[in-house]
């Protein structure tokens, strides 16, 4: 039995396209796939006419992919100002070196990585609480710092896996609100895992739909929110038309 | 303007207060003849300890790697070192510092290579297997020492010239204490917290985990190898038992009751519990019992180290335990 066995996706600059399908789909096991963490036994995975193939997490990291996780993964002992910090830490502009001497070189790079961040922090609402310890946030605030950190090192493709689940109806409108304008600003595809409807149908331009690791549908949100074969993916039974 | 000059000092904060005391180890330097031999010599240990324990932070407080081999790069360096020494000694002549700074960065060159070794194969090892393997490798490097006659084996090397003194231990210690403060002060040092907190989030983050650990098993190394090296120019002579697993374990210590990642903290553990075997002297029999007594004791009591206040720095052991 395979995770993901037949899968064609294809997605352009800039799109917002969604991931649905029943628990156990192989959602995030696409995920994983895109970002190197598993090998594929088959088939091609390209990001820019660049095959993903046989590279590492972080090449993929820095061809300019990047992630939430479903269980968030947030760096244990740092406040949500360094967390971006080390989103930033491969752009840095110099290397270990230029951080034990501390040159000017050194100074100017950290002046810019530190406007960066600030300007990060304001637009996703989190500059107040830069010196908290990024664990000891509400769940809510958590989900929003790993969306920063997925965010501010200017990536083209952001993969988010359920970054709805766990909120209730008001903290998934701002939600919603926040994933539109990141787009627009940061200027990024985003590709979505959700469970939640109303986060889906509310800002995705199109819809993948996956059951036992095959691609059963595809579309505008209406055109699935109508597609049989979704409606019994889901309900385990057959529609009458 | 003394708006610039208030930023240039904020700027380059470390770098003065580096500067400025390698004049004052010097002074205090010439001081030695004015105290007890025995006291000088705990002097001398704490800085090498110190210089020990700090590099070992690097590798198992920032990278988060478990290394229980550290004696094993010391080893190499003092060995290396010594080697060098007699060699260039018999030249005659030369001034000491033109024939000890060789020496030390030879000592510190060859462990780093020994750190590069290890550092790689061990990469996807975490924890308990990353500690067995690097416990193994610090006695394998003991057990190869001992088999080298050229060494002296077992029965060691002797008639190292005596070279290291008060200057050379502290303002090495100092250096490598900048270095560190450094780079924990600075968004590429971020990279190494985010390793040790969390691999896999780092690694999606555009973070090489690999290169993390590799340096820092690399610049571990290295200073180690240096600490060896000043080791082996004072006590003169060396031999393989002084390189054991129970070297690398008194280092660990010095590093998880200072506070894994806590650069203040391993100095200040360091300082005292090289100063505490030789205070229980008196104690005689029950010296060790009651060492490991307080051991024991701290770790219940304070976990995160002695010395845990520091922010953005890790709280509880508990959350530095290596990913398994």
């Amino acid at each position: 039995m395979a995770a993901v066995s037949d899968l064609d996706l294809e997605l352009e600059r800039g799109c917002l396209v969604g991931m649905i399908g029943p628990n156990g789909a192989g959602k995030t096991t696409v995920f994983n796939l895109i970002t190197g963490v598993y090998k594929p036994t088959a088939g091609t995975i390209e990001f820019e006419g660049r095959s993903l193939r046989g590279l590492k997490t972080p090449q993929i990291a820095r061809l300019g992919i990047s992630r939430t996780f479903q269980n968030i993964r947030l760096f244990k002992s740092l406040t949500v100002y360094r967390t971006l910090q080390a989103a930033i830490h491969y752009q840095a502009g110099y290397g270990l070196f230029g951080a034990t001497i501390q040159g000017p070189k050194f100074l100017r790079c950290e002046k810019q990585i530190d406007n960066v961040i600030i300007e990060a922090l304001e637009f996703f609402g989190l500059r107040d609480i830069m010196d908290e310890h990024a664990l000891s946030l509400p769940y809510g605030m958590q989900r929003r710092v790993e969306l920063v950190r997925a965010m501010i090192c200017r990536p083209r493709l952001v993969l988010l896996d359920e970054p709805a689940a766990g909120m209730n109806q008001s903290e998934k409108n701002q939600l919603m609100n926040l994933i539109r304008r990141a787009r627009e600003f940061y200027r990024c595809g985003i590709l979505l895992i959700e469970h939640d409807m109303s986060v889906v149908m509310g800002i995705c331009e199109r819809i993948a739909v996956l059951d036992y690791g095959i691609k059963i549908a595809e579309g505008s949100p209406r055109e699935i929110q109508n597609n049989p074969a979704v409606l019994e993916a889901y309900l385990g039974e057959r529609i009458e038309n | 303007m003394t708006g610039i000059f208030r930023n240039m000092i904020r700027d380059h904060k470390s770098k003065i207060v580096l500067v400025l005391s390698l004049p004052v180890f010097y002074l205090l330097g010439r001081l030695q003849g004015s105290i007890s031999p025995y006291y000088y010599q705990i002097i001398i240990y704490i800085g090498i300890n110190i210089i020990l324990a700090s590099s070992l932070n690097l590798i198992n407080g920032f990278a988060g790697q478990f290394s229980l081999g550290h004696a094993g790069f010391m080893a190499i360096g003092a060995y290396t070192s010594a080697l060098i020494t007699s060699s260039i000694g018999i030249a005659g002549g030369l001034p000491t510092p033109l024939v000890f700074l060789p020496a030390l960065a030879g000592g510190g060159a060859a462990a780093s290579i020994c750190g590069l070794l290890v550092g790689i194969p061990t990469l996807r090892l975490k924890g308990d297997y990353l500690a067995i393997t690097t416990l193994g490798m610090g006695e394998i490097i003991r057990v190869i020492i001992q088999n080298l006659d050229f060494l002296g084996g077992a029965r060691g090397f002797t008639g190292i010239a005596r070279m290291t003194d008060f200057f050379w231990v502290y303002s090495i210690a100092a250096l490598l204490i900048y270095l560190l403060y450094n780079l924990l002060h600075s968004t590429y040092g971020t990279g190494y917290l985010a390793v040790r907190d969390d691999e896999i989030a780092a690694e999606s983050s555009g973070i090489s985990a690999t290169g993390i650990k590799v340096s820092a098993f690399i610049i571990g190394a290295f200073f180690a190898g240096i600490a060896g090296g000043l080791y082996a120019h004072f006590v003169t002579y060396i031999n393989p038992s002084q390189f054991g697993f129970l070297r690398s374990f008194e280092i660990v210590v010095m590093v998880v009751i200072g506070g894994m990642g806590n650069i203040t903290g391993v100095i200040f553990s360091a300082v005292i519990l090289t100063i505490l075997p030789e205070a229980l002297r008196a104690a005689a029999m029950y010296r060790m019992v009651i060492y490991a007594l307080l051991l024991v004791i701290i770790m219940i009591t304070r976990p995160g180290g002695l010395f845990a206040f520091g922010a953005g720095l890790p709280r509880r052991v508990a959350q530095n335990a290596p990913a398994r």
